[in-house]
């Protein structure tokens, strides 16, 4: 066993790692450090693309000699579709570093822990995707989760983040303990007369293969797994804390939860699912009850919201539906749909990722001197006091919607065209239905941005409008109209199967 | 049956150390019990309530630094712990292993220190608060910075009314905590 090679694999998570730690006792422990504030933020900045080029490296390694490797006795894969995670991951860690300074001191709140959390997170959602076991994706999960409940309640002196938080916590712990002891289930449910169960996936995934006879046991080890795993990523009926925590968390911390969060979470069902995908007839209808549930119910609750953020935490359930049907087209005995899933959810992933980090974004832009902005009515004739604003918003919110030449479309569209080759006909319509009704509430934004009347014509003064804020609205805008053009462009984002484990 | 008498003698020791403890907290309950001394004070004889009056409104202000500690006390006992199961293996390993196990905890141990160096640094060891009220830490305004009213939810119904505490108790505060209790105490009996 060669132990730089172990190491070697997961080497973008332990730099994300060791740049929190670092940040966290520059920030706590030197006074030059903590006087000076940008070099928490311009260090973690550092690391973040670090990883990131780190990541891109072993990606195009790993593309070349097409072989993914198991590390730490098989509990660790790095294969392509763990790389092209990390990367999407990274980036939107990155987006949300680029958005904070200037939007957390003018909420009074910037602290250096804040940059360290959102490191640690950005670890576990990137341990959830390579995971290969389930007991390190528990692990990764409270990882990712911890850091985040911490991150919610940020804004330590407002009773809704702090509701948020405790809220957050509370259900959080709820479903992981629904997560753990779906895992002992499996574990027991593996097991046969000759050998102990197991909790590895492609042990599982063999046995499954083998001696694909579900015992009652294992089947309810899954079900609670998908509980588990369907809190984290926000599926209805397990979304109930979505918006509420995300309106009272902080504006960034919102973005970062949104976009990181649904990546480590999907990157996770994404494995669990492929692993038990030899068995799929009998957990297939639930994973696809639940897209639909998710598809409509996030819609349809997001056409009453007044206030912007509830109505795009609304927007991100919706979104989790999509990409749980891309799951279930992954979950199919056809490995040319399974690896058309598989990319077009990796496809997904970055879209959504980049276009609500964009969203957010604007948001923060618009924020005032100490406050949020919070209602649709405040965006009120947006295109006659800040153009700027209003375009950019425009362009993610068709993005959002799904309409042409946008990233939000031709990812809408790959995910369409792989559960069509997976023959899942009616989940495809379904989907297009639910897409026709987000319509509507994104069109709302635009036409109150652009078809009303503003209040008072003059210019509202920004209070947060920096360089980073302004830097991560352009890079948004631009990935969503080149790549919304160009989608070849991110082919190694739709090959993110190339290498992976399972083979349905 | 005949043949499992091996397994079923396996858990005679663990019958004895149930035994052995069950006794050794007894005595140590009983003994004290018989053999100390008893000089009650009003202070002693309240209940312990990790060093808060037991007695009065609970919509007191309290201070916090009693379970910060506990809090932190709990988290590195945990990681601490995790050292006992890390020296049973380490001890079964080969040589070029023990090398490998021993840079792994070494990492714990940094990452322990992480921690550590972290609530130095923050200053949640500090019991005492005077040095940090003369040299305001400029990380914290907004620590410092006047919070609103406490809400209890039942505003609507008028004003919170506090029950007027009995004249001769004196204000929190005012005197020191175990007069303050003594005081509380009396108008019980």
């Amino acid at each position: 066993m060669n132990y730089a090679a172990n190491l070697m694999s997961i080497m973008p998570v332990l730099i994300v790692l060791a740049t929190g730690m670092i940040v966290l006792l520059g920030d706590a422990c030197s006074a030059q450090w903590r006087a000076r504030r940008w070099y928490t933020w311009g260090f973690s900045l550092f690391g973040v693309l670090m990883a990131l080029v780190q990541a891109g490296n072993q990606l195009q390694t790993q593309m070349a000699t097409t072989f993914s490797e198991t590390a730490f006795a098989g509990s660790i894969v790095t294969d392509s579709f763990t790389l092209t995670c990390y990367v999407i991951l990274l980036i939107t860690a990155l987006l949300a570093i680029l958005l904070a300074m200037t939007y957390l001191e003018n909420r009074n709140l910037n602290l250096g822990e804040y940059y360290a959390l959102v490191l640690f997170s950005t670890a576990g959602g990137m341990l959830m995707a390579c995971s290969n076991d389930l007991i390190v994706l528990f692990v990764s999960v409270e990882i990712l989760s911890v850091a985040l409940y911490v991150l919610s309640g940020f804004a330590r002196t407002e009773e809704k983040s702090e509701e948020a938080a405790l809220k957050y916590f509370l259900l959080g712990a709820f479903a992981s303990g629904f997560l753990l002891y779906g895992i002992a289930l499996v574990y027991g449910g593996s097991a046969t007369a000759n050998h102990a169960g197991t909790t590895n996936l492609a042990d599982l995934n063999l046995y499954l293969i083998n001696d694909g006879r579900p015992s009652v046991l294992l089947m309810c080890g899954i079900a609670l797994l998908f509980v588990g795993l369907a809190f984290k990523a926000a599926l209805v009926p397990f979304h109930m804390w979505t918006p509420d925590v995300y309106e009272g968390a902080p504006t960034s911390v919102t973005a970062y939860m949104a976009a990181g969060a649904k990546i480590g979470a999907f990157a996770a069902l994404m494995r669990v699912c492929s692993a038990l995908a030899p068995i799929g007839e009998y957990w297939l209808p639930a994973v696809q009850t639940l897209a639909v549930l998710t598809m409509f119910g996030g819609n349809i609750l997001a056409v009453v919201q007044d206030n912007v953020k509830r109505m795009l935490a609304y927007s991100s359930i919706a979104h989790a539906g999509y990409l749980l049907v891309a799951v279930s087209a992954a979950s199919v005995r056809n490995e040319q749909a399974h690896n058309a899933a598989m990319g077009a959810m990796a496809f997904y992933l970055m879209a959504y990722a980049v276009m609500t980090m964009g969203a957010f974004g604007v948001l923060i832009y618009l924020s005032r001197k100490g406050r949020d902005l919070q209602t649709i009515e405040d965006l009120r004739g947006l295109a006659r006091t800040d153009t700027f604003a209003a375009y950019a918003m425009l362009v993610f919110m068709l993005s959002l919607g799904g309409i042409p030449p946008t990233m939000g479309f031709m990812g809408k569209w790959f995910i369409f065209s792989a559960t069509l080759q997976a023959g899942q006909v009616w989940l495809a319509i379904v989907m297009a239905l639910a897409s026709i009704i987000s319509i509507y509430y994104y069109l709302k934004i635009v036409w109150m941005m652009c078809f009303q009347e503003p209040e008072r014509p003059e210019v509202v003064e920004h209070a947060v409008a920096s360089g980073g804020v302004r830097a991560t609205i352009v890079l948004s805008l631009a990935t969503m109209l080149v790549f919304g053009i160009l989608p070849g462009a991110l082919g190694i984002l739709l090959n993110a199967a190339e290498t992976t484990v399972f083979r349905p | 049956m005949s043949g499992n008498h091996g397994d079923i003698l396996a858990y005679v020791p663990l019958l004895v150390l149930i035994g052995v403890s069950t006794a050794i907290a007894l005595a140590m309950v009983v003994g004290s019990f018989l053999l100390g001394p008893k000089k009650p004070t009003a202070y002693k004889a309240t209940a312990y309530e990790c060093g808060m009056t037991p007695i009065g409104s609970a919509r007191e202000r309290f201070p916090v630094k009693f379970y910060l500690i506990a809090m932190l006390f709990i988290v590195f006992d945990i990681e601490t712990i995790f050292l006992y199961p890390w020296a049973v293996t380490y001890r079964a390993q080969g040589y070029d292993l023990k090398i490998f196990y021993f840079a792994e905890m070494l990492v714990f141990v940094a990452i322990l220190f992480v921690g550590y160096f972290y609530i130095l640094g923050r200053r949640a060891l500090d019991w005492d608060e005077s040095e940090r009220a003369v040299a305001r830490d400029p990380i914290s305004p907004e620590i410092l910075a006047p919070r609103p009213p406490i809400r209890f939810g039942n505003e609507k119904s008028g004003p919170v009314r506090r029950l007027p505490e009995p004249a001769h108790v004196p204000a929190y505060g005012a005197v020191s905590q175990e007069e303050r209790i003594a005081a509380l105490t009396s108008r019980r009996e």
